[in-house]
């Protein structure tokens, strides 16, 4: 096995050193932009190079190493050798993946110390930014097999050789798509399998299916499912695209200063309507174009607050950026940062890339000097913890002024209780507006412009659902309006929920709760985008896929509410079950064609059943179809595959002798 | 000659609905020369294939030294030697390098062997194979093949694109390694000569079909050629059966039979010739005959005669 | 003189055949003398690289004819020539040679004397004393 190593290691570096310096240079290039924005290992450049090039050398790696030996005589002369094929294909596979990662994390560990060192990023740097550049670099191991099978297998249609291609780019969208490390994880390591079981059961049978055994068969056979129902759920997408209205409407609530609901009706990004709930178009607003500017000067301004669960946000690798807290004031040549190692907002020079000192509780310290103090707790939510020189932690609120180097508390929660957000108002023509609104513990405080506590509310909705909460100045009657807004949860289908409008008088007394009816009652009927993506996900599919990925269904969900036509659900219906019959009755006559075993029979009926069009798309790329010809016994067309006759039983009858026979 | 070295059973192969090779039933007995002859496309290289498991079969099966073709264990395939069609070898390796690659994988190497035929062939030991001449990798890998000694040695078309004096060499190794051990030699050939020098048996593919399979004195004496002479023009033949080829020339009619019996010489009585003579005939041209396309036959320069 | 043997490909003779004629010849012509070693099979064999089951064959024609014997400890000999053809299978196997002979002879133009007095000088070179055999 040394000496297969040998030979692939010698045939391919040339390959691999290519790669290895495209992707430097990508490196390079990504690292001299980024660094200069204080971002590193994790900024989008840096990952195109790990994201993109990573798979693309992994592919090729895997290609040419098999493309190669995969000439008829150099086959031969490689898979002839005295040694098992299967250790023929770990040698090729250790030589190939040594390659593609010395190629990859040579660079990789470059730019990750030059990054480390002091005065080349203008920012704090920790070695977790290197955890996404990482995990893409190890995803490039599925793209390793995948080229191997594109290489190797022989496949009737060309077709079906690529669809492993898009499976490793499936795999790939699942790591960039989960946040938890262990899922990316859990993604390759379940994807490389069946992809290394695929590839090396071609290996092993010289790129043939028939003698494949049973495990190589499923893995490839699950391979080229996903990628022929991703394929297919992208088509249909499309056809679905073009049946459904091209225009883009969208409606949402808006709240007047005088306190009324008022809906505002989008077309293709363009405001068009503005008119009450009961659809009288507002008097001035009443034909386009809609004067943007006069309808913000009667909106309300208004606080946003959010009140995330902080589970939903921790753990994601891929934004070291945020886990790592990392926000931006633009102090002309200073930015600025919260690590929570420290505990302090750190600055730093964008000229020099160093760090020039920090802020805490009690003020602004050089870098030169030891800080004594840290902001306690965490960062209240990470898209609202600055703003306008807000800086909310769960331990307290501070202004800090990064121009003049100082630090004053806005505002100190009571002992036990986390501050959950802080915003200002939008609107800082008024004086009234240069109020703030905290949310702490089950309290919403309202300052004002002098940061005295002005009054307080508390919320009346379950903060888990109704977790977005925007409090509105009014002005009739003079005070304030609290709306309730759901967040978007796993476990429940938040776009059919009202929302509440609670109106408050300016001593704070409560005057009046409104409840406002969400605009799309039901989403669950399926869109006809939908409908066509049921054409190639029958219903054991379309129930699998819902169950693996709530959040692409729901994020779906979303995308069609912007669709106002839909298909009936019972013609969908009809038109799931229709493919669904359809695809089982083709699978079996292909079954019974290809003279199969009964279970092989029921197994692909059963197939095509659950997987529609797909099902049988699986079957017509993953078997062999032997010719046929007519059988001598009883004249019906049988497989040249099989010795007898499958309808008669007679034997292959044999060439007909032309009288020139020489035997002894 | 005792027991088959290979043995194939019914083996067919289908590539898109065509058969390359079909119903192929032969055995190739221990210590023999076996040469397996055919025109381009009749199907050798893929038996070949199909005897050493590089491919499946379609149906059917073979064995070779008492396996299955497509599960020989490794230490079997380091019994069988086989070049492989085009002498592939890798490019970048130097002839040292190659050696010390293919040595890795036997327990059985004999190096002496291995310089002897790089000496014959005149290949230095540090020259990269993609800087030798077709002959000289040829060598290299007839050298590479041969060191392992192996019981059975399978060479496709080893003669293709080899100069004459390559080509001896090749035929003088050949005769070589059946010195030692009770070697058996599978060649496929498109050079009659070679085979005629070097070859006991022989089989004989025509477009996919094995059309003999025999020693190469029963080939010898199974086709004959007949000379009629007829006194005007000669007449349209009857059906024969066994006719090769037939050409006209003049008043002669001169006819390539296989098999031929008296029947068959009866049918030629009928026809009403004034003399019939069997003339001798070389192994070349009972092959040419042999594995030309059967029926009466004139120079095909004739028809692009006849266009102009 | 050592028996000297060489063959042709692609005629209409058999290779096996060459050999057993190249070694009559010598025997007949004194090319090679009785008790004269003939070359083993393999080494036959490799000398004209022909396949060394088509040496033995001819060999065992040779001996079957008397022409050669296997000696112990000397591997083969040359015998003393002696007759193992009948009469009348000389007379066929010498008859189309002589009809070829002849049909040429008359093509270009010789006689009967002319002819049989090339005859001569032909057996002369080759070492045949005319009496023997006449």
């Amino acid at each position: 096995m040394r000496a297969i190593i040998w030979k692939e290691l010698r045939e391919n570096v040339l390959w691999a050193l290519i790669g290895m310096v495209v992707v430097s240079l990508a490196m390079v290039y990504a690292l001299e932009l980024e660094s200069k924005q204080g971002q590193s290992l994790a900024s989008n450049r840096f990952l195109m190079a790990t994201m993109f090039l990573g798979p693309v050398l992994a592919a090729a790696i895997g290609f040419l190493q098999i493309t190669f030996d995969a000439r008829q005589g150099y086959w031969a002369l490689l898979v002839h050798r005295p040694i098992s094929r299967s250790r023929l294909f770990m040698g090729k596979v250790l030589a190939g993946l040594a390659l593609y990662f010395a190629a990859m994390l040579l660079p990789f560990t470059a730019s990750a110390i030059w990054s480390a060192m002091p005065g080349h990023i203008a920012g704090p740097f920790r070695w977790e930014v290197a955890l996404p550049g990482l995990v893409d670099i190890l995803t490039g191991v599925v793209y390793y097999f995948a080229g191997m099978i594109v290489a190797r297998r022989a496949a009737r249609w060309y077709g079906s050789r690529g669809l492993v291609l898009v499976t490793a780019i499936g795999c790939s969208g699942l790591v960039v798509g989960i946040p938890l490390l262990i899922g990316a994880l859990i993604a390759i390591a379940l994807a490389g399998a069946l992809l290394f079981l695929a590839a090396r059961g071609a290996f092993i049978h010289n790129g043939e299916y028939t003698p494949q055994p049973a495990p190589a068969k499923a893995s490839l056979g699950l391979v080229q499912l996903v990628g022929i129902m991703l394929v297919g759920g992208m088509l249909a997408a499309f056809a679905g695209s073009l049946a459904v209205t091209r225009d883009f409407r969208y409606k949402n609530y808006a709240v007047l200063r005088d306190g009324r609901v008022v809906v505002q009706q989008q077309l293709n990004g363009n405001l068009v309507s503005i008119h009450d709930r009961d659809g009288t178009p507002l008097p001035q607003f009443d034909k386009p174009p809609i004067d943007t500017d006069e309808l913000e000067k009667i909106k309300a301004p208004f606080a946003w607050l959010l009140l995330a669960p902080p589970e939903q946000f921790t753990g994601q690798y891929r934004r070291p950026a945020t886990a790592m807290s990392l926000h931006t004031y633009r102090d002309r040549a200073v930015y600025w940062y919260f690590t929570s190692d420290t505990g302090r907002v750190e600055g730093y020079d964008t000229v020099s890339r160093r760090l020039i000192g920090s802020f805490g509780p009690s003020g602004f310290v050089t870098a030169d000097q030891q800080p004594t103090d840290r902001f306690e707790g965490e960062l209240a939510n990470r898209w609202g913890s600055v703003i306008d020189g807000l800086f909310t932690m769960t331990s307290g609120v501070y202004r800090i002024d990064s121009l003049h180097r100082t630090v004053k508390p806005v505002f100190l929660p009571k002992p036990g209780e986390d501050v959950l957000a802080a915003a200002p108002f939008n609107s800082s023509q008024e004086r009234r507006s240069k109020r703030t609104a905290i949310v702490s513990g089950e309290t919403i405080h309202v300052l004002d412009h002098e940061d005295k506590p002005l009054m307080t509310f508390t919320p009346e909705y379950d903060a888990q659902i109704y977790s977005r909460l925007y409090l509105y100045l009014l002005d009739e009657p003079n005070g304030f309006g609290l709306w309730y807004e759901p967040l978007w949860r796993r476990d429940i289908n938040v776009f059919t929920l009202p929302r509440y409008l609670v109106t408050y008088g300016s001593d704070g007394q409560r005057l009046a709760a409104e409840e406002i009816p969400a605009f799309v009652r039901d989403y669950r009927g399926p869109s006809i985008a939908e409908g066509m993506l049921g054409l190639v996900f029958p219903p054991g599919a379309a129930v699998v896929a819902a169950s693996i990925s709530t959040f692409t269904v729901q994020g779906r969900a979303e995308f069609s509410r912007m669709y106002e036509n839909r298909a009936s659900t019972a013609s969908l219906v009809v038109s799931f079950l229709l493919s669904a019959v359809i695809s089982l009755v083709i699978n079996l006559r292909l079954a019974r064609r290809n003279a199969m075993a009964r279970s092989r029979r029921i197994m692909w009926a059963t197939l095509g059943l659950l997987l529609g069009p797909s099902g049988v798309l699986l079957m017509l790329c993953m078997q062999t179809w032997p010719a046929r010809l007519c059988c001598d016994g009883c004249g019906v067309a049988r497989l040249v595959s099989r010795l007898n006759c499958e309808h008669c039983g007679a034997a292959c009858a044999p060439p007909a002798p032309n009288g020139t026979e020489i035997f002894d | 000659m005792t027991d088959a070295v290979i043995q194939t059973d019914k083996l067919t192969k289908y590539y898109r609905g065509q058969p390359a090779v079909e119903d192929l039933s032969m055995s190739v007995p221990q210590g023999s020369v076996f040469g397996f002859l055919g025109r381009n496309g009749s199907g050798k290289t893929t038996t070949i294939r199909l005897l050493l498991g590089l491919t499946a079969p379609t149906r059917g099966g073979s064995t070779l030294l008492g396996h299955d073709s497509q599960h020989l264990p490794p230490q079997l395939r380091a019994q069988i030697g086989y070049m492989p069609e085009g002498h592939p070898a890798y490019g970048w390796m130097k002839a040292r390098e190659a050696e010390r690659f293919h040595k890795s994988f036997y327990t059985h190497w004999n190096g002496d062997l291995f310089h002897a035929v790089l000496e014959h062939f005149r290949i230095t030991p540090n020259t990269k194979a993609k800087h030798l001449s077709r002959g000289m990798r040829a060598g290299l890998c007839l050298a590479l093949t041969l060191a392992t000694e192996p019981k059975l040695l399978i060479l496709d078309d080893p003669a293709l694109g080899l100069d004459p004096v390559a080509r001896h060499s090749f035929l003088e190794s050949m005769v070589y390694v059946t010195r030692e051990h009770n070697c058996t030699i599978l060649f496929s050939s498109h050079l009659l000569s070679d085979v005629e020098r070097v070859a006991d048996r022989i089989a004989v593919l025509d477009h996919s079909v094995l059309r003999a399979c025999c020693s190469v004195e029963t080939f010898r004496q199974q086709v004959r050629q007949v000379v009629m002479r007829f006194d005007g023009e000669p007449p349209a033949l009857p059906a024969v059966p066994g006719l090769l080829t037939s050409l006209r020339m003049g008043n002669e009619l001169r006819l390539t039979l296989v098999n031929a019996n008296g029947e068959v010489d009866q049918a030629m009585k009928q026809v009403g010739a004034a003399s019939v003579e069997t003339v001798p005939i070389g192994l070349e041209e009972a092959f040419l005959a042999y594995l030309d396309d059967r029926g009466e036959r004139t120079s095909f320069f004739d028809h692009v005669g006849a266009k102009s | 003189m050592a028996l000297r043997i060489k063959i042709q490909t692609g005629c209409d003779t058999p290779i096996y055949r060459q050999i057993v004629d190249q070694v009559h010849l010598a025997a007949a012509t004194g090319t090679a003398k009785p008790g004269e070693a003939v070359p083993s099979i393999r080494g036959l064999a490799e000398q004209l690289v022909v396949n060394p089951n088509t040496v033995a064959k001819a060999y065992a024609e040779l001996r079957n004819e008397g022409l050669i014997e296997s000696q112990q400890g000397r591997g083969m000999t040359l015998c003393d020539r002696r007759e193992v053809l009948t009469d009348s299978e000389r007379m066929r196997r010498v008859r189309p040679l002589l009809s070829d002979l002849a049909k040429q002879a008359v093509m270009l133009g010789f006689n009967a004397q002319e002819l049989s007095r090339m005859l001569k000088d032909e057996c002369k070179a080759l070492g045949q004393r005319p009496s023997k055999g006449a």
